[in-house]
Order: structure tokens, then sequence, then C-alpha cells
């Protein structure tokens, strides 16, 4: 084959996120004793939202349909949009989120992101995942401060947080209470002679409870999370509800985060990291294509995720936000692919998320586009974030957990007690906030 | 054939899982995993929470004084200290800092060293494709599509290379510094075209420039084939520039994020005393892959062409040089070059991640502004690389600054090799070589293996963490003990003096051995007790008692995954 074809790409890490419309589930009401389980899919290397939620009518249509000739999502024939709302369609290689759309399951928040032009991949990601948009220099990821600031956690979880794979992201930067590993059935260090492992375990503890380096704290979390891993997971895992994971890594994080999170440790959140999403050259629009690929990984990772963990009971207690670092220019290049834009939409799924399309939708009109080329940012991220902190996980720090963040209003994505922000100043009796 | 591009290594040998090949040595299960209830189980591990109260942020630097100069030498400038390395050292002056600047002299100039054992476990090897070059590379592998294994056999063997390399070469500083800048210039290994061309990448590229001129590096890294790949370059087009490649260069290998100012228009970007700006806009991004469109790959030879009817030929401003247009060719890509070569804020950037790698996460303020002093005055120098490391090393900070660096898992686990007298060498087909292989994959650090073009991350915060620790301590610990049809790829108890018989003795050695320095008592104690299991720690052992020998190995195993070994 030719390799100058436009039938490869180069390296890509990166996100997407999908959406839906619909008609919101009844409120299953606010949980806020800190029970509810937080998944944060992190989608690298910046998700061409414009391809996966497509303008399907009206002016935008046209202005797409323009800036997109070998690209767009068409409305008809094989490849077809998948139907949401009027206005909006779905990638077809998502169909199985569609069910979940329909269901009242699945929010797609327009136009999310920061205001800040950066279209550094590195940056971005440091900026969402540390939650300081324009700021580096906080040393913990935001994830991490939610669960040092939450007041409603018990002061002792057997494991807080999970991060499946084998790194853990920024956003549990600085965390030494999370657990992170790519698998559970893996997981250990009991390598050494058989006679004297009980032995070494146990010297491994004495000398990493010696001292309070960052080391011997890692290391005797660690010698923890093995004691625990092993306690409690009991050969392979046989997902609920008929559930089926892909044979790849999308699938096992899936998987290992819904074992994981089946277990009843106590973890409050998790993390899913999916690469591939940086598509500058062949991203494809059938349903052959690169990005269809990745887009049915993530929808049917997530699909099997929720399906899982509902036949085990825990579909109320669950919300997944799936983010990515940006979204990708509206027009596409040379190579048939998209380089770096600005907003991007965001999706939250669960049984405590207001079905449909939410926030402002910013339009494709050059006149309308962030700096004439990408979609304008209407919704800040934290928006979102901020309302599922209050909404679902009952914290209402935003102060420690998006530092500088200012405004918060909810937009209404997820069911729960709508609380004022608490930004930790003195409480007179009766516990409202002094004037 | 896309999904191709993102498969794993794990892909091209399928793996074992842990226990298939060795039985005995798997996971934690077949010895703690039997017991009943689990409330029985959590008494009987006494579980406690991750949760505690805890809820540390930043990550502190080790209390404890600084270690003797050669403990630095051969945790930093080293991945570990090989007894035979140590003692050339010891053999090179009167005083430890007499040492240090014979033997980095020598270690400057890699190929007078004479590097038998390293090449003698490399031709035990039997590796194809390592001596190929591009042509070859290119006509025998990047073709042959349909077998992938064979497809990507030549990154497949130079990761088994760095193995040996870092293992057994006695050019203990040029590993180190070739793994700093294949980061530095990350292409990830297993990219479809990239993996076939990556013995000439890590060979001809990263290896030949190393020690040499930055402005000649980043031209000669520019024009590599795996790179033109990697990061898009090789289809940039007058009609379609792609801008990949042209934002990591300012980004990554150059000016850094740190001298990024975003959208802004160019023109407002604050200037330095000579009048250039101090940092790289969006649109110095654009114009930059204007400059780059055409450098390109020749489809029938896989070496570097010039499509000149490629390259937009009009005129263009990067970082305030105007480039004027139909400049002959490679001009325009040349003259940013030429700039960004002598830019300080470069300079910095440059200077501050390899002070980062050498000395400390957070490295003295004074020593980057040395190192880049060093830089800027040598721009013109063929050496100019090889003083600036020369500079950082001989520092008064490398001495004096301690415990604001860990071992990441490749280093943790290729240190430890280096202590345990090792006698492998890695044949693709041999079961160990597989086995290795893999779980050195699951520590999220195997070279070579970072899809972003970002490199490895440098700093404690990232590694430190649950997965990386339990991994490279669960390789660490298995090849302390692992024995194979009779034989032992590492031997610690053929490594130990036959005349040290008590507990405390021998806990003493290995420390010694494997730290160069001494350990606070609390960490000794708990060492010698476990090798003396409740008898006396000066009594003699019986070393010619299979259990004792197993002991022993596991007492070593302790040692290399002691908090002590992980920092550096």
């Amino acid at each position: 084959m030719n390799i100058f074809s436009p039938t490869r790409r180069g390296f890509i890490q990166g996100g997407l996120a999908t959406a839906a419309l619909g008609f919101a589930r009844p409120s299953f009401g606010a949980i806020q004793d800190g029970s509810d389980i937080l998944v944060l899919v992190f989608l690298r290397g910046g998700m061409d939202g414009l391809d996966l939620i497509p303008p399907v009518s009206g002016p935008d249509r046209a202005v797409y349909e323009a800036a997109r000739p070998t690209l767009k999502v068409p409305l008809s024939g094989s490849g077809a949009a998948l139907t949401l709302d009027g206005a909006f369609g779905l990638h077809p290689a998502a169909a199985s989120l569609l069910p979940l759309f329909d269901q009242g399951r699945m929010a797609v928040v327009h136009a999310t992101g920061m205001h800040n032009p950066t279209r550094s991949h590195f940056e971005a990601q440091d900026f969402l995942e540390l939650g300081t948009p324009g700021e580096k220099t906080i040393g913990s990821g935001w994830l991490h401060r939610h669960l040092a600031s939450a007041a409603n956690l018990p002061s002792q979880i057997l494991i807080p947080a999970l991060a499946s794979g084998n790194l853990q992201p920024l956003a549990l930067l600085g965390s030494s209470e999370t657990l992170t590993l790519a698998n559970p059935n893996d997981f250990g260090f009991a390598t050494g002679p058989q006679q004297w492992q009980n032995e070494q375990h146990d010297a491994m503890r004495n000398l990493y409870t010696s001292d309070s380096s960052p080391v011997h704290v890692a290391g005797t979390q660690t010698i923890t999370a093995v004691d625990i891993v092993d306690t409690y997971v009991t050969g392979e895992y046989q997902p609920g509800g008929g559930a089926i994971y892909g044979d790849d890594d999308v699938g096992s994080h899936f998987k290992v985060a819904a074992q994981m999170i089946s277990l009843d440790l106590g973890i409050r959140v998790a993390t899913v990291d999916i690469g591939g999403w940086d598509t500058h050259e062949s991203q494809g629009s059938g349903p052959g294509g690169f990005f269809a690929g990745q887009v049915k990984a993530l929808s049917d990772g997530l699909a099997a995720f929720l399906t899982d963990l509902e036949a085990r009971g825990l579909g109320d207690r669950l919300t997944v936000a799936v983010m990515t670092e940006f979204g990708r220019r509206v027009e596409e290049n040379a190579d048939q692919g998209t380089d770096h834009g600005h907003a991007v939409p965001m999706l939250l799924l669960g049984n405590n998320v207001v079905g449909g399309l939410h926030g402002p939708w910013p339009g494709l009109d050059p006149g309308q586009l962030f700096e004439g080329v990408d979609l304008e940012v209407t919704t800040d991220f934290r928006q979102v974030l901020s309302e599922v902190l209050i909404k679902r996980l009952g914290n209402r720090r935003l102060d420690k957990v998006f530092p500088g963040y200012e405004g918060y209003s909810p937009l209404g994505v997820v069911a729960g007690l709508d609380l004022p922000p608490y930004d930790g100043s003195p409480l007179r009796a009766g516990g409202r906030k002094m004037p | 054939m896309n999904t191709r591009l993102y498969d794993r290594p794990w892909r091209a040998t399928p793996p074992e899982r842990l226990g298939e090949l060795i039985g005995d040595h798997t996971s934690s299960k077949t010895l703690r995993g039997f017991f009943g209830s689990v409330a029985a189980l959590e008494e009987r591990f006494n579980l406690t929470p991750l949760r505690d109260g805890k809820t540390a942020v930043n990550l502190p630097a080790a209390n404890g004084e600084t270690p003797p100069l050669e403990s630095l030498v051969f945790s930093r400038l080293a991945f570990g200290p090989r007894p035979a390395d140590v003692d050339t050292f010891r053999g090179m002056g009167a005083t430890p800092r007499e040492r240090l600047e014979n033997w980095l002299e020598v270690q400057l100039d890699p190929e007078t060293i004479a590097d038998d054992e390293f090449d003698t476990r490399l031709s035990q090897s039997n590796y194809l494709t390592l001596e190929k070059n591009l042509f070859d590379l290119w006509n025998d592998h990047a073709r042959e599509e349909e077998d992938f294994d064979y497809h990507m056999l030549p990154i497949y063997e130079t990761q088994h290379a760095v193995i040996l390399r870092a293992t057994y070469s006695r050019r203990q500083l040029a590993e180190v510094l070739a793994d700093f800048w294949h980061n530095h210039f990350n292409v990830f290994g297993w990219h479809f075209f990239s993996g076939p061309l990556f013995v000439h990448y890590d060979r001809d590229v990263i290896r030949t420039n190393m020690l040499g001129n930055f402005r000649q590096f980043i031209e000669d890294m520019t024009a590599a084939p795996a790179m033109l790949f990697y990061l898009d370059n090789f289809f940039s087009s007058a009609d379609g520039p792609n801008e990949n490649f042209a934002r990591e260069v300012l980004e990554l290998h150059t000016f850094g994020e740190e001298n990024y100012y975003g959208a802004i228009p160019a023109s407002e970007v604050p200037r330095g005393t000579d009048d250039v700006p101090l940092g790289y806009t969006d649109e110095d991004v654009r114009e930059f892959a204007r400059c780059l469109t055409g450098w390109s790959i020749d489809e029938n030879t896989g070496s570097f062409l010039y499509r000149d009817y490629w390259h937009d030929d009009g005129p263009k401003s990067v970082l305030g040089l105007d480039i004027p247009a139909g400049q002959q060719a490679l001009k325009d890509v040349q003259d940013v070059f030429d700039l960004l070569a002598t830019r300080p804020g470069v300079a910095r950037f440059v200077c501050t991640k390899l002070c980062r790698r050498l000395v400390a996460d957070n490295p003295p303020e004074s020593l980057v502004d040395a190192a880049s002093e060093v830089f800027l005055a040598n721009t013109d120098q063929s050496d100019q690389l090889e003083r600036v490391v020369r500079a950082i090393v001989l520092s008064d900070e490398f001495a004096e600054t301690w415990g604001d660096k860990v071992r990441r898992p490749f280093e943790l686990v290729i240190g430890a090799v280096r202590s345990m007298n090792p006698t492998f060498s890695l044949p693709l087909a041999a079961d160990f070589s597989r086995y290795v292989f893999w779980l050195l994959y699951t520590t999220g650090h195997f070279p070579y293996t970072w899809p972003p073009p970002t490199g490895f991350p440098d700093r404690k915060e990232i590694w430190l963490t649950t997965n990386a620790l339990v991994t490279s301590w669960r390789l660490t610990n298995l090849l302390a003990g692992l024995e194979l049809d009779g034989w032992r790829p590492c031997d610690p108890v053929a490594a130990t003096p036959v005349g040290l018989r008590s507990a405390a003795e021998l806990a003493d050695y290995w420390i010694d051995r494997t730290l160069l320095r001494s350990i606070d008592e609390p960490s000794r104690q708990a060492i010698i007790d476990f090798m003396a299991q409740g008898k006396n720690p000066d009594a003699q052992l019986n070393l010619g008692s299979r259990v004792i020998k197993d002991r022993l190995r596991s007492m070593v195993g302790l040692v290399l995954m002691s908090p002590e070994f992980h920092w550096r």
C-alpha cells in the first residue's frame, strides 16, 4: 500500500465526548451522604466533538457540511447520524449510547472548556486535571482535593480512589490514597522464594513504616493496597447484567473499574484514561473509519460499564463524566483530519443525570467562533463538575477543589439537593454563613 | 490497519500471565489466598484503609544527610552500582572529587571505553536488525506490512538491547543521557512506521548527537524519518500545513510551554535585549509549520526527502524573524533553528530538564543558571552538550543536593539487576526474555513506550503510586530468587563473598553494595531481623542449606525493594 495515502495517523492521544438529548428521568433525589461514586473518563488528544454530536439542521448544518466535505457525518444512508433531537445527532458508532440517551440517563453539555486559549494538549490537560486553568503550580489534582476536602466522607475508607490503568492521572496528583492498578489479578509482589514470602511481606511493612518520607508513605499505601486486593479479589471477574467488555485497553479499563467498584471497598472516585483522539489526519467519516473505531470502543465500554454496575445495584450511586482537553477545529484540514480546537461537549451518564442536551450552543457562524476558527466555550468545565460535586458527592468546598473559580450556578445536569458553595468561613448558630 | 498503530508491545509477543511460566513464583495468591471468611482475612492481614486521615499534597524531599559522592554517581549518572564499575571508579583518584573528575572525562568519551561484557551479551542474543542501515530497515521491515512481528522487529530488538546496555554497558553515563534525549525528543516506538525505523533513530540520531551540538541535534531530529512519521510532518505541504510537529518543537523540544504566549499577536510578545521575542505564540506555530512544509520522506528509500513542490514558498515571519519568499531548500527551517539555538529561554528549558534528570526534581536555580550559561556560551561548539553535562556534574550543587529524586521503575529494576551478578542475555524467543519484557511493560516505564511526545514524566509524584511501586517490586523480587531449569539469571548468593556468614554481616554487605551509603538504624535492623529470623544476628548461618540461601535471596530482594533504594 502507499504509505502516503490517508490511512494512517501519527501519535494520537485524545479525547471525545458524546451527548444526546431527550426527557429527563425522574430524579432519585439527593444522596449526599458521600456514598456516591464519580467516574471520570478522560479522552486524551482532543476529541472531535463536532463529529460526535454533529448539528443536523439549520444554518449550522450548512456551515458544518461546508467545513467538513470529507469528514461530516451524513444525515442519511449508511453511517447516518443517529437522532438526538431536531438540532443535533449522534455519531453512528456511538449507537450503544443511544438507549441510555433515550432513557434519560445521558446528558450532553454543549461547548464546555476553559476560557484559556491554549491549544497545547499538555497544557490543557494540566489545567483541566489540576482544576486551575492558567495555573500549574498547585501541585495536586482536583479529584484529590475533593477527597481531601469533602466533609461527608468517613475518616477511614479502604480504597477511596481508583485509577484504572498503569498510571495515576494528574486529576489525582498528590493522592497517596489512590489505588492505581491495571490488573487486580496480578497485583502483588510476593514473587520471591516461596518459603519466605510472608516474612518478607512483614519486613517490607516494617521498613516502610519506619519513617514518613514520600517514599515511605507511598510504599506503605502500596503494601496496604496489596493486602486489600489480595483479600477481596478472588478469581476472574464475571460482569453483571450480561455486560460484555471489549478485549482491548478501553474494555479492560472499564472492566477493572467495575470489578473494583463492585467489591464495595469504599471507592468514591475512579478514573479511566482513553488515548487516541488526536486525529490530525485520516480521521475517517464512515463507520469503518478511525474516529468511528474510537467512538465505538468508548461507547461500548461506557454502556457495558453502566449495565454491569446497574445489575449489581450500584446504578443509583454512579455518575460518569466524560471529558477531553479540547475540541477540534471546525474546518477539516488537507489531510482529512482536524487540528486542535477549543470547546467540546462533555457527557454525563447515570441514573441521576438529567438526560438531554444542556448549556448554550454558541453557533458555527464565523462571527460566533473563537478566534474565527473554533467552537467558542460557553460553559466552564468547572461549572459542570461543581454541580456533580455539590449535588451528587455532597462536597460544597469549591474553594478547595477549584480555587479561583467564582460565580457558580447549577446548569441542571444532575438531580440532587442544590446547595450553595461553602468556603469554610465561620458559621453562626444554626449553621448559616455569616453575612 | 489503523488500529495497528496503537497496538502495544504485548501484541507482538502475547504475554504469559504471571505464573504460567514460573510456577510457584506467581502473584501473592498462591500463598496468601486461601483463608476462609473476609473477616478472618482482614484480621489475618490487619487491613488498614488507604484513607486514614493522610492528605499529603506536595511531596517533600527526604530527610537525612547527603550521601557520599560515589553513591550519587552510581544512582544518578549510572543505572546503579555494579561492583566492578564501583571498583573502577575507586581506582581513579585519591579523593572522591578527583575520582569523579577522572571518571567523568572517560564517560564523556564513551567510544573509548571497552565494553566487552555488553558486546558478549548482545551477540549471545542474536538480534537481526541493530546493524541495519536506514535503507534496509525501510526495505526489509517498514514495507513488510503483513507480518506484524517482523515489521516491528527493529523496535522490539532495540527495547531488548536497551535492557542489556543499561545492565551491562560500562558506558553508563552515555546510557543515562541516551535515555534523557530519547525522552526529550520522544518518539513512540510502537508507532506503525516509526517502529521499523527505530534502530536508526536510536543509533544515528539520538546517540550520535547526545554529546554534541544542540543546533545540529534538532535538525537531525527533524529530518529523522521516525520523527517525521510520528509527528506527521512527512506529509505536511503548502496545501495543508500540519501544525503538529511545529508545535511540539517549540513546546517540547526548545522553548517549552513556559515560554508559550498563546493566541496573542506575535508582535505583542515581550522582547529580550537583542530584540527577539522571549517566547512563541500560536501564530509562530502556524508560520513555523509553513517553513516545515516539504520536509518529508522518500518512499523508495525511507530516507529524508525535501519536496520543494510541497514547500510553501511565500514569505513568513517566525519569532520576529522575517523569512523572505523563495529561499533555497531547507533554509527557512534552518534560519529558525539558528535563532532557536541561541535563545536564553531555550537554554533554560533544556538545562532545567537536564538538571532535573541528573540532580533533583526541583533543581537549584543557581545550577540551572550555570548550565544555561555554558549552553549559550558554546552554541557553536561541536561538544556543546558534553560541556553542559560536565558543568552540571562538577557543580557544588550536584554533590550537595539530595532527597528530591527517586528511581523510576525501569531505573529501579535495572539498578537492582546490576547489583545481583546478572548472567542473562535476552534472545527474543527465550521464555525469560518474554517474561522480563512483559513485566517491564506493566510498570508503565519501559523505554520508548510513552505514546505522547512529552516523554516519560520525570518527577517523583508521578511514580510514587501503587501500580508503579508494586510492579517494580514484583519484577525486582522475582529476579532476586528466580530459577529456571537450574539456571539463575541473577544470583545474589553467588554474588555474596564467601567469608560472610552472620545475618548482620550479610545485611550490612548488601546494604553497602546496593546503596554505597549507610542507612537509618531502624531500617538496617529490619533487614537484619529478617535475615536472622529470631536468632542471634551475629551467629553463623549455614549458607549451604537451600532454606538459608533462599532466605538470603529474599533479603536481597528486600533491600532492593526498600525505601532507601528508591532515592537517587
